[in-house]
């Protein structure tokens, strides 16, 4: 048993954290929010240091690191911004399925141009009448001679209106039992003729990243587009769902420690009724309480993203991990904003922030109750 | 070009709270994040770009805890080629005349064009390692540079002065020169560069290694001996300028021209 | 009787203030340890310098030479050596500036007499000197002694003593320069004024910030005349932002910019804290405003109680007259 981070892993954590310093400008990060609109100059820096596409192999434009070493990086930059991190953390989102199940020829296209900053991914799974329940998909893929031709819609699509590629979950087998056997991945990319993205609406936090309903109506794709195997995309998702669970976990972990931050900091400034916030016991105890959740979530995040780099899938670890430190963001960032007080509720106190963009992390990439469903399967068996 | 470069990790105290240990000797350390001396930082990059510009090596060194590592590999992930560490035991406790020696031991075991090292640290804030370096080298130095050009043999640079003022003043080389923050725009450490690294042997030199002979330097050696750390008394009010307006605007002026580097 | 020797520093025909305030320290140590002071004027066409300083220490010691133009470590120390293998003071006190810092360090050095730098105060501790320096970043005092040896060297914080006011008449004595070497290794190749940039109130050294006192719109250009004049950048705090008189991009504070100017002016601000939080840094912090028990005293270094338009008005036609 060894909790210390790696030489190499501590100088990665140190590297995020300057380049987050430098970068992530208070200002900016006001403005782009008020915008809507994607942190797209800090991205391309933070691509051409590496610190995107860090998990992929060297040859495909990686660094050949793991879950574990995205999550270093991604918490240290929720930590400085939840909303330039968030947008950061998701540029290459689902871009793994193509990096354990793509073709060299898609891996060589597609990796390098998400890793050097060229290309944004999206991946389109949930669908407006299915949610969180991907087992059985609207949209279609059938073959027409050597072209998949892509119908459907889907929604609350990460990166919607600027991606690049998209890597669409359809059903090519609607006849399958389950359903779930019948459904492949389609690479489509931007530009191709039938697509439409638009946003779903204001959101009430991460705001820089896009949100997007996405159609494709006809659009024709080469059959060489085709993601892994054919019948097998319900699955190759799934197992993308653990390895994305983990790095969101890292962001909420991230998110809360931000806050953590900001309130502890107001705490040993503020002064009311002649002594510090921070000399006051209700605030300590609500300090001691932020801080011990955020570390078990930490613990529990970097456990999850260990075992996947090590080969041990474990759902129920994911889950927990990914259920646990959405709970302890949008805790920590609660207690943080009621420490500011009055000024916890204004846009410039940056906790507001944290707040809002803590929430998504109990919604996205399966609700809370989806996570506790997956850790309570293992213990008790369907009958 | 060969560049050594002499780097500290330091506590960042700007802002922290910094606690004194009960012995008064030293600062709790314990609840402060350290890194690299903000001023050696602008050194490591000026080297590397000088490098960059007119090839040659850059090595970055330090006398400090087995900890200090951190710090050298952070530099040859910037684009350092090679970092050597001093066993910093017998130099504990060393005072800027102490480090300056080993680091003299160290700046001669090769042909170095030049030293470079932060114009002060962060931590004690001599502002005299680089120059007692120099002397003991027998080197022309410049104190406080602020831009650096390579003329051949020789070097151009400037001095930050007070008031918005620089001096130029050319240098023979081999020279030791302190750096100002400001230089330069210090890059950002690439996952790429850590990579590259991470294999990378940090030899550790001896203190014969750079001939420094036991007792030489240390606690027992220093000429700057500390009678002990407190904490400033706390609430100083201002001092209160009294008088008509144009007194006190006279006061404030002076004080501004002699602090503010304006004239 | 030891001395206590003086390094005058000048610059482009003028003494700079540091000097008069290591003047200050001297003549503290002449009465708590019998030091004899003297200041030591070098440079070329340096008369008319140590007519003056002979008007604040008792023995002003000349060397003038074509030599000794610009200030150089080298032509300097070769003085500075000769002078006090003759001489042999106890203490050499210096600013702690870019010229301080050049010359003393390192002649310490070759002259093994060791040297306390940046020091806020130096006096006597049983005895024997001891130096006080302020480290990490303000927040700790150390107290330090010296080895014994020959004789020592201290360069002093700008600001830690008030600039001595003249008293009495010295005698002036020249030093002979000593013969230069074969070759020198540096050489001074002019001065360069580093051009004023656009507004960005974290880079300032000088800051004029301006507070609620302003009162109104119309006010503003009569600061920014007044910064002009002053060379500073024009800063603010917040409520200035919130009533849109200046850009955001001026506002110092926690919700504002962090800044660390050598001298911040504030004139009309209360000094609330999320304010105070974003002045970081050992500048010096001048407070102008009406209320004695205004916050904003207990952060600065210097206050002044008074109406800041009078401040204002006082400052213009001081600088008017230069």
């Amino acid at each position: 048993m060894d909790f210390e981070l790696t030489k190499e892993q501590k100088d990665i954590k140190q590297a995020a954290s300057d380049f987050a310093e430098g970068e992530f400008d208070k200002d900016l990060a006001m403005q782009l929010e008020k915008e809507h609109a994607f942190p797209r100059a800090i991205w391309k820096k933070a691509c051409e240091l590496g610190f995107v596409g860090m998990h992929f192999p060297e040859e495909y434009g990686g660094q050949g690191l793991g879950v574990f070493e995205n999550a270093l990086v991604v918490e240290e930059f929720c930590r400085r911004d939840s909303g330039i991190g968030t947008a950061l953390a998701l540029c290459d989102f689902a871009s793994e399925i193509l990096m354990r199940h793509g073709t060299k020829g898609q891996k060589e296209r597609f990796l390098a141009a998400i890793a050097s900053g060229r290309m944004i991914s999206a991946g389109c799974f949930t669908e407006p009448n299915h949610g969180s329940d991907i087992t059985m998909m609207d949209t279609t893929a059938v073959r027409d001679g050597d072209e998949w031709v892509v119908n459907g819609t889907k929604t609350f699509i990460t990166n919607g209106c600027i991606a690049d590629c998209f890597i669409v979950l359809c059903q090519t087998d609607p006849a399958a039992k389950p359903g779930y056997r019948g459904q492949s991945l389609i690479l489509v990319e931007k530009g191709a003729a039938g697509i439409e993205a638009a946003e779903v609406g204001d959101k009430m936090g991460i705001r820089m990243t896009s949100t997007a309903e996405v159609s494709f109506a006809s659009v024709r794709v080469p059959a060489a587009n085709l993601i892994g195997e054919e019948g097998k995309g319900f699955y190759h998702v799934l197992e993308f769902f653990d390895e994305s669970r983990a790095e969101i976990a890292a962001t909420a972990v991230g998110i809360a420690q931000g806050a953590f931050d900001r309130a502890l900091d107001y705490a040993k400034q503020r002064e009311q009724f002649g002594q510090r916030l921070a000399d006051f016991q209700v605030t300590q105890h609500k300090i001691a309480d932020m801080a011990t959740m955020i570390d078990a979530a930490r613990l529990l995040t970097y456990r999850a993203a260990w075992n996947f780099d090590r080969g041990k899938i474990d759902p129920k670890l994911t889950s927990m991990a990914k259920y646990y430190a959405g709970r302890a963001a949008v805790a920590v960032t609660d207690e943080a904003v009621q420490i500011l007080g009055g000024y916890g509720y204004i846009l410039e106190y940056e906790v507001e922030r944290f707040y809002r963009d803590a929430k998504i992390t109990e919604i996205y990439e399966g609700t809370k109750e989806i996570q506790k469903n997956t850790i309570a399967g293992t213990f008790i068996k369907k009958k | 070009m060969e560049i050594l470069v002499c780097v500290k990790r330091v506590p960042d105290t700007a802002d922290a709270e910094v606690a004194l240990r009960p012995d008064g000797r030293g600062i709790r350390e314990e609840d402060l994040a350290f890194g690299i001396n903000e001023w050696d930082n602008y050194a490591v990059e000026e080297a590397i770009r000088l490098k960059e510009k007119h090839g040659g090596a850059v090595t970055v060194a330090t006398i400090g805890p087995a900890e200090s590592e951190d710090v050298l590999r952070r530099c040859l992930a910037m684009g350092a080629d090679d970092a050597v560490m001093i066993d910093e035991a017998s130099f504990r406790g060393a005072d800027p005349y102490g480090i300056a020696r080993g680091l003299a031991g160290l700046a001669r075991r090769k042909a170095y064009d030049l030293v470079l090292a932060g114009a002060l640290a962060g931590d004690d804030g001599y502002g005299m390692t680089g120059p007692v370096l120099a002397g003991y080298l027998g080197w022309p130095h410049a104190t406080l540079v602020t831009s650096i050009e390579v003329e051949g043999k020789k070097i151009a640079v400037a001095r930050e002065l007070e008031g918005g003022l620089e001096e130029i003043l050319a240098v023979e080389l081999p020279a030791v020169l302190t750096i100002q923050t400001g230089i330069n725009e210090p890059r950002y450490v690439s996952i790429m560069g850590i990579r590259k690294v991470r294999s990378k042997d940090i030899p550790v030199l001896a203190p014969a290694d750079i001939g420094v002979g036991a007792g030489e330097v240390g606690e027992n050696a220093n000429l700057l001996r500390s009678l002990g750390l407190s904490t400033p008394p706390a609430g100083a009010e201002a001092v209160m300028l009294k008088g008509a307006p144009a007194e006190v605007a006279q006061r404030i002026l002076d004080i501004v021209k002699e602090r503010g580097g304006v004239a | 009787m030891a001395k206590v020797f003086v390094l005058v520093e000048h610059r482009r025909g003028s003494i700079r203030e540091a000097t008069f305030e290591c003047v200050t320290l001297a003549r503290e140590l002449q009465t708590a340890a019998g030091l004899e002071p003297a200041a030591v004027v070098i440079g070329s066409g340096v008369a008319p310098f140590a007519e003056t300083l002979a008007a604040y220490l008792p023995e002003t010691i000349v060397v003038d030479d074509p030599s000794l133009e610009h200030f150089r470590f080298e032509t300097y120390a070769a003085v500075l050596r000769d002078l006090i293998e003759r001489e042999t003071p106890l203490l050499v006190i210096a600013p702690h500036s870019a010229f301080g810092m050049e010359l003393v360090p390192r002649l310490s050095a070759e002259l093994a007499r060791p040297c306390a730098t940046d020091c806020v105060a130096v006096g006597m501790d049983g005895g024997a000197l001891a130096a006080t320096r302020s480290v990490y970043n303000g927040k700790i005092d150390e107290r330090l002694a010296f080895a014994p040896a020959g004789g020592y060297f201290a360069t002093v914080r700008a600001g830690s003593y008030a600039p001595a006011d003249p008293a009495g008449t010295g005698a002036i004595r020249a030093h002979a320069c000593p013969a230069p070497p074969a070759a020198w290794r540096t050489e001074h190749r002019g001065y360069r004024e580093t051009a004023a940039g656009a507004v960005d109130i974290t880079q300032a050294p000088l800051l004029l910030a301006i507070g609620r006192g302003i009162k109104d719109a119309e006010n503003i250009p009569k600061a920014q005349a007044l910064a002009d004049r002053l060379g500073a950048v024009l800063a603010c705090s917040r409520p200035v932002v919130d009533k849109k008189w200046l850009g955001k991009e001026r506002q110092v504070g926690t919700s504002g910019r962090t800044v660390k100017p050598k001298v911040y002016l504030a004139l009309g601000i209360s000094g609330a804290f999320q304010h105070i939080a974003g002045i970081k840094g050992p500048g010096v912090f001048i407070a102008v405003n009406r209320d004695p028990k205004a916050p904003v005293f207990r952060a600065a270094d210097f206050g002044v109680v008074e109406d800041m338009f009078k401040i204002i008005d006082a400052l213009a036609e001081k600088l008017g007259a230069k």
